[in-house]
């Protein structure tokens, strides 16, 4: 009795609370939020070389997603450090797909025309296979990046297989890298060796990304 | 007259530090304490104490205090869809610790799609630090933390200070006057601890945080937010939504991105609508049981559960049922008929036997009550039916039912002399025989309620300890309650036949439902441990059988001393403590029993539960079907046997591709516990249905019909079965 009493509970309380939410979520859930195991949201851009990019056209390689904004502190730290560097060229050396994307608005903070992205790249040393330029946010909406930076890594068959932070310490400070756990790093490694990926959410960290508001 | 000296060495060029320290050195470190201020572009910040001098033994309060720029704000400990939670590293004399920030309230604070969880205009972090009793008096307390914050408007700033305080010390402390309005308008922002326990749950894309509140408040409250202090438990920016029912008040939201968690914190801030004003109060909630209700200053009306008595009266007629369980009833049977033999007994004495019987019940109840609430705060992942999740206590019990077999046998006849606890139940009349009677119906009726009254105490766990006691009590209340009418109502007990020779007879006969619960309690015990356990359980049956009848043998002259009565008597006491010792040196198998299982005939169909499998499983977008049980589960064997073995079951299994977990909860795990608590349960068995997609669950009732499992599984997974077996 207890039993049925709880469950009927429930259901009512879950019933109300969706007739009375559904105005407020439907715009959220319309937007299928990425989701692991699922296929990641394809999409179509241009990078920083006029030339088109498609998510489909990566199908059979894995591809990692990363969102940056130059003059975000927590970009710094990764940037500053080399270490944002070192794991695109690893990802390079294995055949990963790299795309670097700045969803900056116009006007705010990392914001960067084609020419000054391509010019931050060789500054820093950075080995992006693309950058991708996303002023209008359309693109961090579509996977609902919040952070700079935020990682998502995709299989070679198109399915999410991690979103979340570059790694678990979620801190400003260059000298936390020598302890960090580095999710990605370990995620490409887990799709290399055929494992499930260990970790596939974790918190994304660092500045918010500059949407137009 | 300056009594508190202080210092900072804010962030900036080393060379320029040092500088700073040689000046104040020079200057003979006569700092005031409103210099004592890190200025960074954003932030002005400083460490202050409450007192200006301290004595030994206190917890003194220190306070990082922000003062924000406009616009701009500081980040909680979950700091939401982006930031960093400001941290202190604390620099402390030996002996000296700093406890965790005692966060304020935060606000929402919206950055374009994004919510993040902060602070603005101005914030301040209260830790307490403990000085050790024997600290000198004298020696100034030096006090350095190091604190980082990120600060954001638009842009963010990570930033960081260094503040140093110099507090003396002496006999007794002494509050700095200066600076009382300041720690009490934080603390104002602190939330107070809750006296009611939330209970969190995940359902498809939504969570819900319920709040057990009663109807009057919760009728009152026009505006609820929920923070929980840990990442990925709510989407930070989806709209929060209350509802009330009369359970209480509702929150739910989006779900974040990780799976809903068993154990969470975090604070509620509700509005309260009273006597037509509006009053805002905050709430440190977590699903654990809250300590000592002493702060909760206002609001207290809010606390009371309205449930209680529904958990009461369902734990009474619980109680009331257990009389009939073979593991009780032969016992209840010969106090019961004890009344025909001692029919001249006046009432008064019937009465007083009765109460004393009922006080060893109760308090046997009120004991494991305390064991489990006890293990349950210890931090221990345990349930009810925890009893038989120890092999040393199953074979115990195993024993107690052995021997109370062999006595309605007439194996042994008690007298006087033989001690045991209750065993006199049918030849002695007396007060203690009543009361450990009580005892002995209360240890036997512990294997039955595990499976039984699983769900009215998986209920009562989730309250707070008062009410999980109250509920125990009940329990037991109801398992005295018939011999307790008995004895009052003289004339219920004249209604019962004449004594006769059927009497023994029956008697006999009803030691065979002893004998059978004890061959259960081996059958349990031999999923726990391994062969060599059950052997060992025997043997020390087989002993307990053989001090019996080395204490009965006959001797020349009973009552004189001999050294053939010594003999036996040690003899029997021997083989009596080998027999417990061998109880004792009874171990957990190193198999897990979930192998043992899961591996039984079930020809690969299921897998033993395993947290991040489940997780893995469910984050694919697979249906799942849990199970969830334990060797000593009657319902969940009966159950496996008529509604989860069949062909229909396995087909719509299959059909509908989902993945089957069976959890066993034979031992304790923690992660099976934690599952269980999800769904307000403290014991098995316990049923769950997770549609494909990530849906939401469907818990199936206790007990099962193998239609009413396949229809579950078919609606779940959106397939009907293509050739029905049934």
């Amino acid at each position: 009795m207890q039993v049925t009493k709880l469950i009927a509970r429930r259901a009512l309380l879950a019933s109300v609370a969706l007739l009375t939410s559904g105005i407020g979520f439907s715009s959220l859930t319309s937007a299928a939020a990425p989701a692991i195991g699922q296929p990641a949201p394809t999409f179509k851009s241009v990078d920083s070389n006029g030339q088109a990019v498609s998510l489909d056209q990566y199908r059979g390689k894995t591809v990692v997603l990363e969102w940056t904004n130059h003059e975000c502190p927590f970009v710094k730290k990764h940037y500053g450090s080399n270490n944002m560097q070192t794991l695109q060229k690893e990802a390079a050396s294995q055949g990963v797909v790299w795309l670097s994307i700045i969803s900056s608005a116009p006007g705010q903070q990392g914001f960067v025309n084609a020419a000054d992205a391509n010019r931050l790249s060789k500054e820093r040393g950075a080995a992006p296979a693309h950058i991708l330029l996303d002023p209008s946010g359309e693109l961090g909406r579509l996977y609902n990046a919040r952070t700079t930076p935020h990682m998502f890594v995709i299989d070679p068959a198109g399915t999410l297989v991690y979103m979340g932070g570059i790694d678990d310490k979620p801190t400003a400070q260059p000298a936390d890298l020598a302890t960090a756990k580095n999710y990605v790093r370990s995620a490409l490694g887990d799709l290399s060796a055929k494992r499930a990926v260990a970790t596939p959410v974790s918190q994304p960290y660092g500045c918010s990304v500059k949407y137009t508001s | 007259m300056q009594t508190m000296k202080l210092s900072l060495l804010s962030g900036g060029h080393p060379l320029w530090r040092g500088a700073m320290i040689a000046l104040l050195m020079a200057c003979g470190w006569q700092a005031h304490a409103a210099d004592a201020v890190v200025k960074t572009d954003n932030v002005a910040a400083r460490l202050v104490s409450e007192h200006n001098v301290v004595q030994p033994g206190q917890h003194l309060a220190v306070m990082l205090h922000q003062t924000i720029r406009s616009g701009w704000h500081t980040y909680w400990i979950n700091p939401g869809d982006s930031g960093q939670p400001t941290a202190i590293t604390w620099n402390l004399p030996a002996g000296v610790t700093a406890d965790a920030i005692q966060w304020p309230t935060p606000h929402p604070v919206k950055v374009g799609p994004l919510v993040n969880y902060g602070y603005s205009d101005s914030v301040g972090l209260i830790s307490t630090v403990n000085v050790p009793e024997n600290w000198p008096v004298g020696t100034p307390l030096t006090i350095t933390a190091e604190a980082t914050w990120l600060v954001c408007e638009h842009e963010c700033i990570p930033e960081s200070g260094t503040f140093t305080l110099n507090v003396p010390t002496a006999a007794s402390s002494e509050v700095a006057g200066a600076e009382q309005a300041l720690f009490a308008s934080v603390r104002a922002e602190q939330p107070v601890a809750a006296t009611f326990v939330p209970s969190l749950s995940g359902d498809g894309d939504q969570v819900v945080l319920q709040l057990p509140l009663t109807n009057e408040v919760a009728s009152q409250v026009v505006a609820a937010q929920f923070f929980p202090a840990q990442w990925g438990v709510v989407d930070h920016a989806a709209p929060q939504v209350i509802t009330r029912d009369t359970s209480g008040v509702h929150i739910a939201t989006k779900k974040g991105e990780l799976p809903t968690p068993a154990r969470f914190t975090g604070i509620v801030a509700l509005t309260e609508q009273r006597d037509g004003q509006q009053i805002h109060q905050a709430y440190l909630v977590s699903d654990a049981t809250p300590v000592a209700p002493a702060q909760v200053t206002q609001s207290n009306t809010a606390t009371v559960p309205i449930s209680v008595l529904m958990i009461l009266l369902s734990a009474i007629a619980g109680g009331v049922l257990l009389n009939l369980m073979p593991c009780v009833f032969p016992i209840l049977a010969m106090k019961a008929l004890a009344f025909v033999t001692h029919a001249s007994q006046s009432t008064r004495h019937r009465v007083i036997g009765g109460v004393a019987y009922t006080a060893g019940v109760l308090l046997s109840f009120v004991i494991l009550g305390a064991v489990l609430l006890t293990l349950k705060a210890g931090g221990n992942a345990v349930g009810w039916g925890f009893q038989l999740q120890n092999p040393i206590l199953v074979t115990l019990l195993a024993y107690v039912l052995f021997l109370a077999g062999l006595n309605l046998s007439g194996v042994f006849e008690v007298s006087g002399r033989f001690m045991g606890m209750g065993s006199q139940w049918a030849t002695r009349s007396g007060v203690s025989g009543s009361f450990f009677t009580g005892v002995l119906a209360a240890v036997v009726a512990t294997p039955c309620t595990a499976p039984f009254m699983a769900t009215a105490v998986g209920v009562a766990l989730t309250q707070s300890p008062a009410v999980a006691m109250a509920t125990f009590i009940a329990l037991g209340l109801g398992l005295a309650l018939p011999y307790l009418a008995l004895t009052v109502f003289p004339g219920l007990a004249n209604k019962l036949p004449k004594p006769g020779v059927w009497m023994n007879t029956l008697k006999q006969a009803l030691a065979f439902p002893l004998y059978v619960s004890t061959a259960w309690l081996v059958w349990v015990l031999a999923q726990q441990s391994d062969a060599n356990g059950v052997f060992v359980a025997l043997l020390g049956m087989i002993l307990l059988a053989l001090a019996i009848w080395l204490w009965n043998l006959p001797v020349k002259e009973p009552g004189k001393p001999s050294l053939r009565r010594t003999l036996q008597v040690a003899c029997s006491l021997a083989a009596l403590g080998i027999s417990v010792a061998l109880a004792l040196s009874m171990q957990t198998s190193n198999a897990p029993a979930a192998t043992q299982i899961a591996g039984n005939k079930e020809h690969g169909l299921s897998q033993p539960f395993v947290q991040d499998r489940f997780d893995a499983a469910r984050a694919a977008g697979q249906p799942v079907f849990i199970n969830m049980t334990a060797a000593w589960c009657v319902t969940c064997k009966v159950n496996e046997r008529v509604a989860l073995s069949g062909a229909a079951f396995k087909q719509a299994l299959s059909d509908g591709g989902f993945t089957y977990f069976k959890g066993d909860w034979t031992n304790q795990n923690p992660e099976i516990t934690r599952l269980l608590a999800n769904f307000d349960r403290a014991g098995v068995p316990l049923y769950v249905v997770y549609p494909a997609q990530g849906g939401k669950p469907v818990v199936l009732p206790q007990l099962l019909t193998e239609s009413l499992v396949v229809e579950a599984l078919q609606s779940a997974s959106g397939v009907k079965s293509s050739n029905p077996t049934t």
